[in-house]
Order: C-alpha cells, then sequence, then structure tokens
C-alpha cells in the first residue's frame, strides 16, 4: 500500500482483504488520545475495522526518529 | 453510598473465584464475547472493541485490570455493558466477568466497610463487603474502576510503544 504525503510512503500491512465504503464512527471517548486510529467502521459481518490514520503515524514516526521533514521532500 | 444505588437490587458476577456486585442501575445488558477487535497503543486491560447493536463498545480486560491471572474465555464468560460517567459524558463500556450469577438484593447495612488491608483492588475501586451467607461480595464503585484517569490517559505512550507500533 502506498499513501502521499508531499512524496510517497509505503506502509507494510500482512495482507489486504478488500475496499470497502464505509460509515466512519468514532472510537468515543475512552480512546480520543490514540493517535494512530481516526476511527472505526462495522463491517457487513458485524466485525469492526479500526481506520488508520495514515498522515499522523507517519507524522509521529517522523518526529519521533528525529527524521526532519525535509526528509520526506 | 446512599446516592449510588436507589433501589438496592445488585447484579453478582464471578471473577477468579471471587464475588463483585454491581449496581443494577448501572448496568445496560450483559452480552457473550463475541469478536473483539484489539485496538494499538492502549494498555494491556483494554482487550479492545466490539460491536453492540451497531454502536462500538470499548471492552475492558477486568481480570488485568484487577491483576489478577488472565485465563481463556469459557462458556460461561461474558461481558457486562456498563453505563458510567467519564468526564461528565455518560459512556458504555464492556466488562469481561468470568460469570454472571443473579441479581441480588443487597441492603446498605449488609455492606460493611472496605477493609484497610489487602489492597489488591486499590480500595478506591470497592464502595464496600457485604457479607451474604457464607460469602463475602465485594461492592464495586464501576464509575472508579472504569472511568478512573488511567483509561482517559492510556494513549500518552512513549516513544519507543509508539515505534513498536
Amino acid at each position: 500500500m502506498i499513501r502521499f504525503q508531499q512524496t510517497k510512503v509505503g506502509i507494510l500491512i500482512d495482507y489486504i482483504i478488500g475496499e470497502h465504503q464505509a460509515v466512519v464512527k468514532s472510537l468515543g471517548t475512552l480512546f480520543r488520545k490514540v493517535q494512530s486510529i481516526s476511527g472505526a467502521t462495522i463491517l457487513g459481518d458485524g466485525e469492526i475495522a479500526l481506520i488508520l490514520d495514515v498522515n499522523k503515524i507517519i507524522t509521529e514516526y517522523a518526529t519521533l526518529t528525529n527524521l526532519k521533514q525535509e526528509v520526506f521532500l | 453510598m446512599s446516592a449510588l444505588s436507589a433501589s438496592n437490587s445488585y447484579l453478582t458476577c464471578k471473577l477468579n473465584k471471587e464475588l463483585f456486585a454491581i449496581p443494577v442501575e448501572q448496568v445496560i445488558d450483559i452480552i457473550e464475547v463475541s469478536v473483539i477487535t484489539k485496538i494499538p497503543q492502549t494498555p494491556i486491560f483494554i482487550r479492545g472493541v466490539t460491536n453492540l447493536r451497531g454502536n462500538i463498545l470499548p471492552v475492558i480486560e477486568t481480570r488485568t485490570k484487577f491483576t489478577m491471572e488472565s485465563i481463556e474465555d469459557t462458556i460461561d464468560t461474558c461481558i457486562v455493558v456498563l453505563s458510567v460517567i467519564v468526564e461528565n459524558d455518560e459512556i458504555q463500556v464492556g466488562i469481561v466477568v468470568d460469570q454472571v450469577l443473579e441479581v441480588a438484593n443487597i441492603e446498605p447495612t449488609q455492606i460493611k466497610p472496605k477493609p484497610n488491608i489487602g489492597r489488591k483492588y486499590s480500595n478506591d475501586y470497592i464502595i464496600g463487603i457485604a457479607q451474604i451467607a457464607d460469602e463475602f461480595i465485594l461492592v464495586l464503585d464501576v464509575n472508579k474502576v472504569f472511568s478512573n484517569d488511567e483509561i482517559i490517559n492510556m494513549a500518552e505512550l512513549s516513544s519507543e510503544e509508539l515505534i513498536a507500533f
């Protein structure tokens, strides 16, 4: 999976299940400080899929590893 | 204590052979453990979220929260859905218990003050202890147990943990 943030960034995942049109639901008060997940959605079979906030994950990772924004440019 | 339960009905449930009582006013539902989605960057006592009739319900691993040894789910394991107050908001959380027993009537006079020794459950979580027949039942203050700052602040993590994710 490739995601765009001025440049291309790769995100390593185990496997791709599919593509869905999703109704985004909030995770609620308890999880509001969980940065990397922006919400969740309920799939057809009732299971919950978490929605990654990809931009935040990349920004956080960049900050933590002291990579400057320039690296991405 | 009086403000906590207008009626004297408590749902009793079992965790690690010990009995706990939850005021029925705060119990919304009792559901079976179904598929639970884990959420990264949350403490170990959060089992994840589950689908409760189209809503997302956080599920707390009560055994872990109470520093009890964790076990495999059994046929009796279920989730008690509670209504708790978090920062003036009423929210629903599910807690995993080994077994739900019954709704018992406990008179305020039967609830004895909590002991000062044996701080296994960090005394704050218990309103008192009721003795019924030969058994002791720990009366929980669910607002304290499941809505304290620990959960709210749980995602304030160190950088190592974030990288690990």
